[in-house]
């Protein structure tokens, strides 16, 4: 029982942040593109700046 | 109206406040077509961002935009859109502005908050199985609470709003008994954990919410998805006009501003904004969107023209004799209105389900109670065992039973370039009794003709500039290309110019394909029929192309398989009765109608659905719009008129007529796998109903029941994948 009063506010503040973090990543537009997302990581190349 | 050129760009220009930059940044998104990796999405971005001057570019593959930023100060997209168009990608403004899809955020959040809840609950619940009593349990049951409740109050709005739409509109939907499952299980629950009795169903509760959110996200996501590639392939036609002023000078003026009496131009490959009188000269149209004639006509000075027609020589002078509403595009679209407020409400089996579902376990539910009072259980025993039928025979199973399985077959259809707006026109598809067709545009499409004596130097030339255009004809010229096997060259600078062609840079020449009137060369002179598709080179004699409107492929297997599932296939067109026939003749199809005008179309579409057909309407011309809203199901082609795609339950963007089969036997699939699931979500009801009114469910049972039963209608949804 005095276990639990560690562990329970523990793993419920981990549920909640994830909840938080996943909440944020769709306000920032995260998942708009999923199709784009999976192929984006195949681009070999950094990004544009040798190119200017 | 004017060309699709650069200057003609409508949409708005959105001052990007978030952006940290001081010199401001605006963006505005486009369509673009032609991607499908990811070293396309990496040349447009590149390629914008090498033209430098704080101008990018973002391209969204899911939604096939693209979006360039640039300083607001002097906003200016044109090069950056010109550079796009040079790698070879068709960019076009929106339609309309991009929404939010705020549904499916709202969707999205609710599954998150749900999700959470259902994790956290049930590791509570588990302990409480396990055997935790006493204070513990006391303890573990208020925790759930606190969890529980709120995450519902969350997460179960989409449910509550649709349940409360449908009871104040005096119906049934799915969403009542779903929402009085939850909020009933919520309230015993909360009022067990605070008398401290026990067993409580927030478990039950949050994974069915979880369960049915996840479900609906993904029917949602697959109709949005279609939604959005029918908007991309929305046309672009600004809506403007050219008027003559007083002073002989031409103003650009918004179609809605023309008022009878005022005197238009229009040059070659623009529409007839409004029903006009034809000034000075003849004037040469192309009708065949509006009326379903292949043949152009001549349209003498004095004599009427209707909003919506080609012009394909120009100018030419008219005076407007209404305004746009009276028109003739704004009356077909009225007419279309009409068709669709006649349509009979359709039911969807979903709905039925509901109806007949919802009933009957309320009633099971209320018998129970009444049932154990009177075999001497308490008021307070009685209720307990009632809600947890309630529960129990939650329709989780049965509410995704009809929606996974439309949600699947739409993205398989999607796949294969059908587009299908709503998971009920599968229903729909599938209980048709007969199909009309419409002639131009359907059956038959333009080819190049097979003797053509076209050197393969010249027709790889057309062939790099019709890459470029959707229009039919250019498909032809690709698809010829493609069957000889030849190399294409590429074409920088493509510009395409609605109604009149596609003109460019090939191999280092100026080139162009279309009608000869309308390019701007000097070669056009030498062309000899003035309705012929044309490609002008610099420096080399013109070649004719020569286009033919013939029978589409697969039209022919198409109409076979009709005939062999018992249906007469009909021609209904607009074109004059000499084409027709021919057309009906080499297809084995016996009925068929020509010279048919709109609202004839739409009166025998009636009079079809009157004697008991379902009719399954296939057509692309602004002349079908009405006729396709009427038809029990309708499918258009990608390249039909916007009015017809608007009407239209599947869009064919694959362009093969041979499709509309895989269409069918996909809608067929589908019922059958409905039907299963319904079936399996019965069998469910069959074993946990008596165990719910004998008293013996469990917590335990109730949400294990649940999500077993959900994941096998799920799995069986996903059959429809195969094969």
């Amino acid at each position: 029982m005095s276990l639990l009063v560690y562990l329970l506010p523990l793993a419920l503040a981990l549920g909640a942040a994830w909840v938080a973090v996943f909440l944020w990543c769709m306000r920032k537009g995260q998942f708009d593109d999923p199709a784009g997302a999976a192929t984006r990581i195949l681009q070999d190349d950094p990004p544009a700046d040798e190119i200017r | 109206m004017t060309c699709c050129g650069d200057a003609t760009i409508i949409g708005q220009v959105k001052p990007n406040s978030s952006a940290p930059d001081p010199a401001m940044l605006a963006s505005e998104t486009f369509s673009i077509s032609g991607l499908h990796c990811a070293g396309c999405i990496s040349k447009v971005e590149r390629r914008v961002a090498a033209l430098g001057g704080d101008t990018s570019a973002r391209v969204n593959l899911t939604r096939q935009t693209v979006t360039v930023r640039a300083p607001a100060d002097g906003f200016d997209v044109t090069p950056a859109l010109a550079a796009i168009r040079d790698l070879g990608y068709v960019v076009r403004p929106l339609a309309e502005a991009p929404e939010t899809d705020e549904t499916g955020r709202e969707l999205m959040r609710s599954l998150a908050v749900s999700g959470f809840a259902a994790m956290n609950v049930m590791l509570l619940s588990v302990s409480v199985w396990a055997g935790a009593d006493g204070e513990t349990e006391r303890f573990l049951t208020w925790v759930s609470a606190l969890i529980a409740l709120p995450a519902l109050l969350y997460s179960a709005r989409p449910f509550v709003r649709s349940a409360f739409k449908a009871l104040s509109a005096r119906t049934l939907n799915m969403d009542v008994p779903i929402a009085i499952a939850i909020t009933l299980a919520a309230l015993m629950s909360l009022v067990k954990t605070i008398n401290g009795e026990g067993e409580t169903y927030f478990d039950a509760a949050v994974t069915l919410t979880f369960f049915l959110l996840a479900g609906r996200l993904v029917a949602h996501s697959t109709r949005e998805r279609a939604r959005n590639s029918i908007r991309g392939l929305a046309s672009l036609t600004a809506p403007l006009a050219r008027r003559v002023m007083q002073d002989g000078t031409v103003r650009v003026v918004s179609v809605k501003s023309v008022r009878p009496g005022m005197v238009l131009e229009l040059a070659a490959g623009d529409r007839v904004p409004v029903d006009s009188r034809v000034d000075g000269y003849a004037g040469t149209f192309d009708a065949s969107l509006v009326t379903g004639e292949s043949q152009s006509v001549t349209i003498g000075a004095g004599h009427e023209v209707g909003a919506g027609l080609l012009a394909l020589s120009g100018p030419v002078r008219l005076t407007a004799l209404r305004d746009a509403d009276d028109s003739l595009v704004a009356r077909m679209r009225s007419l279309q209105e009409a068709a669709e407020s006649m349509r009979p409400h359709l039911s969807r089996i979903a709905d039925k389900a509901a109806r007949i579902y919802a009933p009957v376990v309320h009633l099971t539910a209320l018998f129970t109670m009444i049932g154990w009072m009177i075999a001497g259980a308490s008021f307070g025993d009685a209720l307990t065992i009632a809600i947890a039928v309630l529960i129990i025979t939650c329709p989780c199973a049965l509410a995704l039973a009809v929606p996974i399985v439309q949600a699947a077959a739409m993205d398989v259809m999607f796949r294969r370039g059908m587009l299908v707006k709503d998971g009920a026109v599968l229903e729909r598809l599938r209980a048709v009794t007969s199909v009309v067709f419409d002639k131009t545009g359907t059956l038959t499409g333009p080819r190049l003709r097979a003797d053509a004596a076209l050197d393969d130097d010249a027709l790889a030339d057309a062939a790099a500039l019709a890459r470029h255009s959707t229009h039919p004809v250019a498909r032809a010229l690709e698809a010829e290309a493609l069957r000889r096997e030849l190399e294409l060259p590429l074409a920088t600078g493509v510009k395409e110019l609605p109604g009149q062609g596609v003109v460019g840079m090939v191999r280092g020449r100026e080139a162009s394909i279309g009608r000869p009137t309308s390019i701007p060369s000097d070669a056009a002179e030498n062309v000899p029929a003035a309705n012929a598709n044309v490609l002008l080179r610099a420096g080399l004699p013109p070649v004719i192309l020569p286009i033919e409107d013939t029978v589409r492929e697969g039209a022919d297997q198409l109409i076979e398989g009709f005939k062999e599932r018992g249906m007469t296939p009909a021609i209904i067109s607009g074109d004059t009765e000499a084409k027709v026939a021919e057309v009906a003749a080499t297809l084995g199809v016996s009925d068929w109608t020509a010279n048919a005008k709109p609202a004839e179309k739409l009166a025998l579409m009636q009079q079809r659905a009157d004697a008991g057909e379902r009719v399954l309407m296939i057509g692309d011309g602004l002349n079908d719009g009405a006729a396709l809203a009427a038809a029990h199901a309708s499918i258009a082609m990608a390249d039909a008129t916007d009015l017809a795609r608007a009407s239209a339950d599947v869009v064919l963007t694959s362009g093969h007529i041979g499709d509309v089969a895989g269409a069918m036997v996909l809608a067929r699939k589908a019922h059958s796998l409905t039907v299963q699931n319904l079936v399996l979500a019965g069998i469910y009801n069959c074993i946990a109903i008596p165990i719910a009114i004998a008293g013996f469910a469990s917590p335990l049972a109730a949400a294990i029941g649940m999500s077993a039963s959900s994941v096998v209608v799920i799995a069986n949804a996903q059959r429809i994948r195969a094969g």
